[in-house]
């Protein structure tokens, strides 16, 4: 059943409907406020509080080409009230110990905990305005006129933080593309002290 | 700790900006096919962008290690949250009704209100009204014609007299001899 039709039914009155489009959307909404937040019991309340405001605003569902925008934008603002309440959006913790998924080469050593947990410090240390627009681009692949308009900012703007959020991200990751050689290794064990210091700054 | 030399730094690179938003549209899967041949042309003479490119990458892909799933038990928690909130829908408000006149609420302040009508009052006291004459003579400001028609001679045609009392309908002939009330 395409969206269009869960969303008339839904209108209509059809519960069943309105499971439908939980069921279809959940994850996704989960993952960008579990990204989010780095919360996963938040995410989760925040998920159910952003399903719980669609089922109450239903007459405010126009269009079907939107309701994707329309569902992250109530996500995102649920997650920003979140982040404001528990005061989540200071920032990187500089006592977090940042690990850099890089030993001797740049994939083959890495584990599979490392990396999720470096995407996650990595995000966490974005302000959320660079974090909503990279989860929103990376995660769940929305276009910039999509992210747009769950940001409710210009597509230049959203242009701007993607490309400011990468270009930190190009900068934590610069030491794994350093080539290989004694002298380097040496160097090895120095590196997460590096991106540590780039991440506080 | 000093970096490596090899380490170079994507603020300082030489790419112009003009490049780099090719390179994050070309990442992004919104740069149209013709440009790209010039993109990969540049970013074969150019070391930063290439690792900007492998940085974005690298970080999809271990970004794509983790799966999060919702868990089946918050499915019960939404639908038992769901349920109360379509109870509480359901059930009509009274609270309001109940509460005292003086309690309820106001679109503006009693202050404001009481400033506004004083306003009101005083603007009032400094118009100038109409005197009494110039408002009669301003409402009528019609004309009166009396018109005279000649007299004419006008018949009178007999005709049945319908009498309705209370649930009898007497029907009678309108003659001059008046007709006592005691026959109907």
């Amino acid at each position: 059943m395409k969206d269009f039709a869960l969303i008339e039914a839904f209108q209509a009155g059809d519960e069943f409907a309105f499971v439908g489009i939980y069921n279809r959307y959940k994850g996704a909404v989960y993952a960008f406020c579990c990204k989010m937040l780095v919360d996963s019991e938040q995410a989760q309340d925040v998920t159910q509080e952003t399903f719980l405001r669609i089922y109450e605003n239903r007459d405010r569902l126009l269009k079907t080409s939107s309701f994707k925008s329309w569902l992250f934008t109530i996500a995102r603002n649920q997650c920003l009230n979140s982040l404001r309440r528990s005061k989540r959006h200071t920032g990187f913790d500089a006592g977090l110990e940042y690990s850099l998924p890089a030993t001797e080469t740049p994939y083959s050593k890495m584990e599979k905990n490392e990396q999720v947990r470096f995407v996650t410090q990595f995000i966490q240390s974005l302000k959320p305005e660079y974090r909503e627009v990279l989860i929103l681009r990376e995660y769940q692949n929305l276009t910039y006129e999509e992210i747009a308009a769950v940001t409710r900012s210009s597509i230049s703007a959203v242009k701007s933080r993607l490309f400011k959020a990468r270009r930190k991200l190009g900068k934590v990751m610069e030491p794994m593309w350093v080539v290989k050689n004694p002298l380097v290794a040496e160097q090895d064990r120095g590196k997460k002290a590096v991106v540590q210091r780039r991440l506080n700054n | 700790m000093t970096e490596h030399p090899n380490i170079s730094n994507f603020e300082d690179s030489a790419c112009s900006k003009k490049s780099s938003e090719i390179l994050h549209q070309y990442l992004d899967g919104e740069l149209a096919l013709d440009v790209q041949s010039s993109l990969f042309e540049h970013m074969a003479d150019c070391e930063s962008c290439r690792r900007m490119m492998e940085s974005v990458l690298a970080f999809r892909r271990m970004s794509r290690q983790e799966f999060l799933a919702y868990p089946p038990a918050a499915d019960d928690i939404f639908f038992e949250r769901l349920a109360k909130l379509k109870k509480q829908s359901d059930q009509i408000d009274r609270e309001e009704d109940r509460k005292p006149l003086w309690n309820a609420k106001r679109s503006i302040s009693l202050r404001s209100a009481l400033a506004l009508a004083s306003i009101v009052f005083l603007i009032g006291l400094f118009v100038p009204m109409p005197s009494r004459t110039n408002y009669a003579t301003a409402l009528i400001q019609f004309e009166v014609e009396r018109v005279q028609f000649e007299p004419t001679d006008s018949v009178v045609i007999e005709s049945p007299i319908y009498h309705w009392v209370d649930g009898i309908t007497v029907e009678a002939v309108r003659t001059d001899s008046q007709v006592p009330d005691e026959t109907l």
